[in-house]
């Protein structure tokens, strides 16, 4: 049909047959009535049957196909992640010193289980852990594949440093030390320990359990661990945290296990804490829950901005009442040890380029 | 269209995208003649009661991706136009198998209702939907052009040169018959 632009000229017709009114054209309802077989309202057409909400519904049950076929995938996906023959080798890359996997000297050499993997001073080794992460053994060091397979995979470092990361559900993968054993709970982290176990466990994200013959603790990202020869590791600092405050630490530790007086020590942590050592406090009152009874109950409720209005908290706490001591790790911000899959970056992309272990006082693997 | 009219055709036309079959029924009556005027512009009789019906179909299917509910006869009309000219590229073949006859209808009138559309048929195709929708249909101007979403000139054009060349075309002297102007 052609459209005309305004302005141009507009013809006149009769106004009859523009809108029907006024006198009859006899011309033009001649030509109406002549045609008046042909229109719609004599032809009887039906109404075509048609549902269009079919569509809808079509579409929807096409997006939730689509979506359980996603859950599906990442779901099959995730098994084969998890999977892994057991004794099955891992795979080994070898870098200079400081180097990347661009520049990677060789590489597809295998690690069998029982293998000892021990990288010159110039060379580190990037491993893939199975299909659930990665670990770069830095110059140095002397590693065994202890053993593999779906669900366990553990490594016994005898001396050295490593960087590991996985992204797995918690206690997949582990490093045994001289002194103790420390297990991935979905996480990041940098471990070094000299062959009489003195080291440090820097954890970079999520959480690191740290089992030795004296207890376990938990290592959240950001904090470290200063572990001693025999296995016995400090509870977690922060790498800035100020001399008196590990000073602090270390005399509490030492008095638990029976080498001086505790309170003393105690007080003095609760004095130099600052609102960043709430967790090492937190840490502390975990592994220690007898010291509530010292000045380290109060501050910590102080830094975890906690109104401490039920004395009988505290004497649970004392106690070692597990649902008093849970009661203020919910109030801490962030990730819980359990929630490992929050850290899911972790498994994705390369592992960063050899990272020191954070400065920690007498770690000197 | 008046307020009260866009008001309610956006009311049916949102009571077809839920799958209400009264709204259909009555989008389908209020909008035939628009839909079938296109057709028998460009094609016969029967061929035109098919694609009606084809037209309406491809509408309510679509319906859910018509963004904007009153404008819903400017696009009923375009789809009407598509479907009439895809379905002059392609041979035709009726639906049920046969042309349809138009039963109880004078012989003598209906070779003169025949002709008049053989006559239209042979209009410019920049005419001949207008020329059907006011004499076929029965559509005044105004309603065509709100309903094709054409300016008031634009149809009174197309009417004025339509009807003029179809009055050629049928040999019909219209001087005797004008009484008013527009």
């Amino acid at each position: 049909m052609a459209k005309h632009e305004p302005g141009a000229s507009v013809e006149r017709l009769s106004t009859y047959l523009w809108d029907a009114s006024g006198p009859v054209e006899p011309s033009i309802a001649a030509l109406e009535d002549a045609l008046r077989p042909w229109r719609a309202d004599r032809r009887a057409l039906p109404v075509p049957a048609v549902t269009p909400v079919r569509r809808h519904r079509s579409r929807l049950l096409a997006a939730v196909a689509l979506a359980a076929g996603l859950v599906a995938a990442v779901a099959g996906w995730h098994a084969y992640r998890l999977a892994w023959p057991a004794a099955r080798p891992w795979a080994v890359t070898w870098l200079p010193a400081g180097g990347t996997p661009a520049a990677a000297a060789r590489a597809d050499e295998v690690w069998p289980v029982g293998g000892i993997l021990q990288t010159p001073a110039d060379q580190a080794a990037l491993v893939r852990i199975a299909r659930i992460g990665q670990l770069r053994i830095e110059p140095g060091s002397r590693v065994r594949l202890a053993t593999t397979g779906t669900g366990t995979h553990r490594l016994a470092l005898d001396h050295g440093r490593l960087h590991a990361r996985v992204w797995a559900p918690p206690g997949q993968f582990g490093v045994l030390t001289a002194g103790g054993v420390a297990v991935d709970l979905g996480c990041e982290f940098v471990l070094a320990s000299d062959a009489d176990g003195r080291g440090v466990l820097d954890v970079r994200s999520g959480w690191v359990g740290y089992q030795s013959v004296h207890d376990e603790i938990l290592v959240p990202a950001g904090f470290v661990a200063e572990l001693a020869p025999g296995g016995a590791a400090s509870s977690p600092l922060r790498p800035q945290a100020t001399a008196a405050v590990r000073e602090a630490v270390h005399a509490v530790d030492a008095a638990m296990r029976g080498e001086g007086d505790a309170a003393p020590a105690a007080e003095r942590l609760a004095a130099a804490a600052e609102p960043a050592d709430a967790m090492t406090l937190l840490a502390v009152l975990t592994r220690y829950p007898g010291l509530a009874a010292t000045a380290l109950y109060p501050r910590l409720g102080a830094l975890l901005g906690l109104r401490i209005v039920d004395p009988a908290h505290r004497a649970r706490w004392i106690g070692g009442d597990r649902a008093a001591i849970t009661a203020w790790w919910d109030a801490l911000p962030g990730p819980r040890p359990k929630q490992w899959w929050l850290s899911w970056r972790d498994g994705f992309g390369p592992l960063a380029r050899a990272a020191e272990p954070a400065p920690a006082a007498g770690s000197s693997p | 269209m008046h307020a009260g009219e866009a008001a309610e055709l956006v009311r049916y036309v949102a009571a077809a995208r839920a799958g209400e079959q009264p709204a259909f029924a009555y989008l389908h009556r209020r909008f035939l003649p628009l839909v079938h005027g296109v057709m028998i512009a460009h094609v016969g009789p029967a061929q035109a009661d098919d694609l009606c019906q084809e037209c309406f179909i491809a509408a309510f299917g679509a319906l859910s991706g018509l963004k904007d509910a009153a404008a819903f006869p400017a696009w009923l009309y375009r789809i009407a136009q598509r479907t009439a000219t895809r379905a002059r590229a392609q041979p035709w073949v009726p639906l049920d198998g046969t042309e349809p006859a138009d039963a109880g209808q004078d012989p003598q009138r209906l070779t003169e209702a025949e002709r008049v559309l053989a006559a239209l048929h042979r209009l410019p195709e920049a005419y001949r939907e207008t020329v059907a929708l006011r004499l076929v249909e029965g559509l005044t101007g105004p309603e065509i052009a709100a309903l094709c979403g054409l300016t008031p000139d634009s149809v009174r054009v197309n009417l004025h040169r339509g009807v003029r060349r179809l009055r050629a075309l049928l040999d019909i002297t219209p001087e005797e018959d004008r009484h008013g102007q527009a």
